[in-house]
């Protein structure tokens, strides 16, 4: 049986306010993208639209999934068996990966600049295809993350080398920060103190991703002026 | 204003760099919206500095976005801009720094 995470007693409840306020924070690049969208037309921001809100989902889901494993053991709920329990839990975990992969491909895609649909779902088809047949399927969508997130970084250090523009910075250092809690996780079925750290470097990232928002509203504000 | 005869965006885009497609879409709206809202294409081919295909692409987006409208009579066609172009130009700025940002640059 796959072991998923460890989480320390003390953190249940943490972990899924923190996963709560990441899906707010995603949720909130995706509206602001929708509505540069919507006057712009652009489909490459269509993309990160889609991306942000599938992220903003996907955390939604697992919190969802831990709330669930929280309340069940808390209240000790009555004739729910624990194979049930296993399989309600598996299901949101699965999903929540998977809706987390399919908005970092929807980033990729997005930062790829191309117009083929075509490449969208190769990617993605790719990605589930591998993480469906693996045996380890949580460990291996965390590793298929852990590569996409790495090309996103690649991608963006190479626009702020074009033009070092202090916003892609802040972008630079929040995805930096979801790398690390990327790597991280991995060791969270071992070490509990990695799904702790993991969390604490997942919500730097998102804060970081917060300030990013205001600076891009700030700079565009000011150039208007 | 330019003198006449010289492209309108050469000295301030292109002199240095290659434009993004968000600038030259932002180019030719405002050189329909200077003349008063209404341009004949080799105007547009002239002032934003294009080949003839790439702003025959850029006309067909900019209308199918409905950012512009096209009149066409028996011996001519000319170009406005509508209220859906104004609001990017409004919003050009605020579009390009999200874009620059997020890497979405072409």
């Amino acid at each position: 049986m796959e072991m998923y995470y460890r989480v320390p007693t003390w953190f249940f409840g943490f972990d899924i306010g923190m996963e709560i306020l990441y899906a707010c924070i995603a949720a909130l690049i995706a509206y602001q993208a929708y509505k540069v969208y919507k006057i712009s037309e652009e489909q490459t921001i269509k993309h990160l639209t889609v991306a942000f809100g599938l992220i903003s989902l996907s955390y939604i889901i697992w919190a969802g999934v831990n709330s669930f494993i929280f309340n069940t053991v808390a209240n000790a709920v009555e004739g729910m068996c624990i194979g049930c329990l296993r399989d309600i839990a598996q299901g949101g975990l699965y999903l929540y990966t998977g809706l987390f992969i399919a908005g970092l491909v929807s980033l990729v895609y997005a930062t790829l600049n191309i117009k083929k649909p075509g490449v969208y779902y190769l990617l993605l088809g790719l990605a589930l295809t591998i993480m469906t047949i693996s045996i380890q399927k949580f460990a291996t969508s965390r590793v298929v993350a852990l590569f996409f997130i790495t090309y996103i970084l690649y991608h963006y250090v190479g626009c702020y080398k074009n033009t070092h523009n202090p916003c892609t910075k802040t972008l630079i250092i929040a995805f930096t920060l979801l790398l690390i809690s990327s790597i991280d996780f991995l060791f969270s079925p071992r070490y509990y103190e990695a799904y702790v750290i993991g969390h604490i470097f997942e919500l730097g990232a998102y804060a970081t991703f917060w300030y990013a928002l205001i600076q891009i509203k700030k700079h565009g504000k000011q150039k208007k002026n | 204003m330019p003198p006449s005869g010289m492209p309108l965006f050469k000295s301030k885009n292109m002199a240095n760099k290659k434009r993004t497609r968000l600038e030259i879409i932002k180019d030719i709206l405002e050189v329909i919206k200077m003349k008063s809202g209404r341009i004949k294409p080799t105007h547009i081919l002239y002032k934003s500095n294009l080949s003839h295909g790439m702003m025959e692409e850029y006309l067909t987006e900019l209308k199918q976005k409905q950012f512009i409208k096209e009149q066409k009579t028996a011996t001519s066609r000319t170009y406005h801009i509508t209220e859906k172009g104004i609001k990017y130009l409004t919003e050009y700025q605020s579009i390009a720094q999200f874009t620059s940002t997020f890497g979405l640059n072409e």
